[in-house]
């Protein structure tokens, strides 16, 4: 939900005041994240990030699909689903899934 | 499903039997290539099978387990009151009920009672819970599970998801009436809505997709496996996520129902889905793996035998001189899940029993 001062500030058209809102919230570890895909891709530090497309990864096969349920659901917490999985093109797009709740 | 509680009913023995026939999943190189080969294996635990050869039943290796399970037992043929059969891999295609050849095979008397149940990786838990009932309920003294499936013939050598995974086994439960022994407590449960995650489309001239001349036609799928709609076809993602949903909370509830803590288990005895499966369950229910049998690296996933197979191959020594905390849980095909927590034991395991394809039944 969105707090009240971001409200306002978008009911009063201000954007960079909303924009700068929106950054305050708590992020999401992307280093971490990426350190967790390319373990789980078992790829070089450094080779992978959020703008890396998963038909470009020879590993993102039927195990490391699988394998990224398990990770969202361990290190995660999120159930995330098969249909949801399937839509992602990117790096970035499965750390959305696992920020999503 | 609510918790059902089950007073005075005790197992009296379990038994099984594989097909002697023992197969690397390395003798699939030629397919895949010796590095899929170990990559799949490292990630399913799978490093050997017992397949079964052509003419060679599930029943003709829950027979052998039964015959076994009977003579150890001392139980005489004519004092089993019910054969209850879970398989999906009957002896024939629609009909006779498998159960009603394994009466006669057995010996057993005209007064007693056989059906088939047709489930899977949960089917062990069903066929205890059944037969539980059907002693608490019903009054009745003795009856058999039998639980096999040959599943390693529904898959299609070229895909790589299933392949590698079935291996054969059949089994047998003794399950009897005892006054003294402690309630066993089941939960059972269902999600129908995954039915094609798990499932051979077609292959049957009456049935929902229809045997035609192209059904049985393999073709290559995005991920290059070929499988025809008379294969098995398994979405492995779906299982997993379905299983990480639903076996955590089933666990938790028979365990409160029974009222036992989650270090009071002797075993967890899961259903061997695959190893990278059941080590999941395990980290994220807290369960250390020590506690957690595993038969599926010498047998592979033996579907509805998984269960007593892993009990009388790696809790045959302890099961057979103590009494043991189980928690038994099978989930997939249906999806269909049960868990039952049961104090058993002592009881009587005799080693798995090899079977040669000679002894298969010569009707």
């Amino acid at each position: 939900m969105e707090s009240t001062t971001a409200n306002l500030c978008a009911e009063l058209g201000w954007p960079f005041l909303l924009a700068s809102q929106t950054e305050r919230r708590p992020k999401m570890n992307e280093q971490e994240f990426i350190a967790n895909m390319e373990e789980l891709l078992e790829t070089d530090s450094g080779s992978i990030s959020l703008a890396t497309q998963l038909e470009s990864l020879s590993q993102w096969d039927s195990l490391a699909f699988v394998s990224f349920l398990a990770m969202a659901d361990s290190k995660y917490g999120v159930r995330v689903t098969p249909t949801d999985l399937r839509q992602s093109k990117s790096i970035g797009d499965l750390m959305k899934l696992v920020e999503k709740r | 499903m609510a918790i059902a509680k089950v007073p005075g009913v005790r197992i009296a023995g379990i038994a099984s039997a594989v097909p002697a026939t023992r197969v690397p999943v390395t003798a699939a190189a030629e397919i895949f290539g010796a590095d899929m080969i170990q990559k799949i294996s490292q990630n399913t635990g799978i490093e050997y099978r017992h397949l079964t050869s052509p003419g060679m039943c599930s029943s003709d290796l829950c027979f052998v387990a039964a015959k076994r399970l009977l003579e150890e037992l001392r139980w005489e043929p004519a004092s089993v009151e019910a054969l209850i059969f879970v398989t999906q891999t009957p002896d024939f295609p629609h009909i006779p009920a498998t159960a009603c050849t394994l009466q006669m095979r057995l010996g057993l008397s005209s007064s007693c009672a056989a059906f088939d149940v047709t489930l899977g990786c949960s089917g062990h838990v069903y066929g205890l819970w059944l037969a539980m009932s059907l002693i608490a309920g019903s009054g009745l003294s003795r009856v058999l599970v039998l639980a096999g499936d040959v599943a390693s013939v529904l898959s299609s050598p070229a895909d790589r998801a299933v392949s590698l995974l079935f291996g054969d086994a059949g089994s047998a439960t003794a399950i009897e009436k005892d006054v003294t022994a402690s309630p066993c407590v089941f939960s059972m449960g269902t999600d129908g809505s995954g039915w094609k995650n798990l499932i051979i489309p077609s292959g049957m001239q009456y049935a929902r997709y229809p045997r035609d001349a192209t059904t049985c036609i393999r073709r290559t799928d995005e991920d290059n496996n070929q499988r025809s709609a008379e294969d098995l076809f398994m979405d492995g993602a779906e299982v997993f996520a379905f299983t990480i949903r639903e076996v955590p909370p089933l666990v938790k509830k028979v365990l409160n129902a029974a009222g036992w803590a989650l270090d009071e288990v002797d075993a967890f005895v899961f259903h061997q889905a695959n190893k990278f499966m059941l080590t999941h369950l395990a980290k994220t229910m807290k369960v250390p793996l020590n506690k957690i049998p595993l038969s599926l690296q010498e047998y592979g996933n033996t579907s509805s035998a998984s269960i007593p197979l892993t009990i009388t191959t790696q809790l045959r020594e302890e099961i057979s001189s103590q009494s043991l905390r189980l928690l038994l849980v099978g989930f997939g095909v249906g999806f269909s899940w049960g868990a039952c927590a049961i104090q058993c034991g002592p009881l009587v395991a005799p080693p798995v029993v090899l079977v040669d394809k000679s002894e298969a039944w010569p009707c």
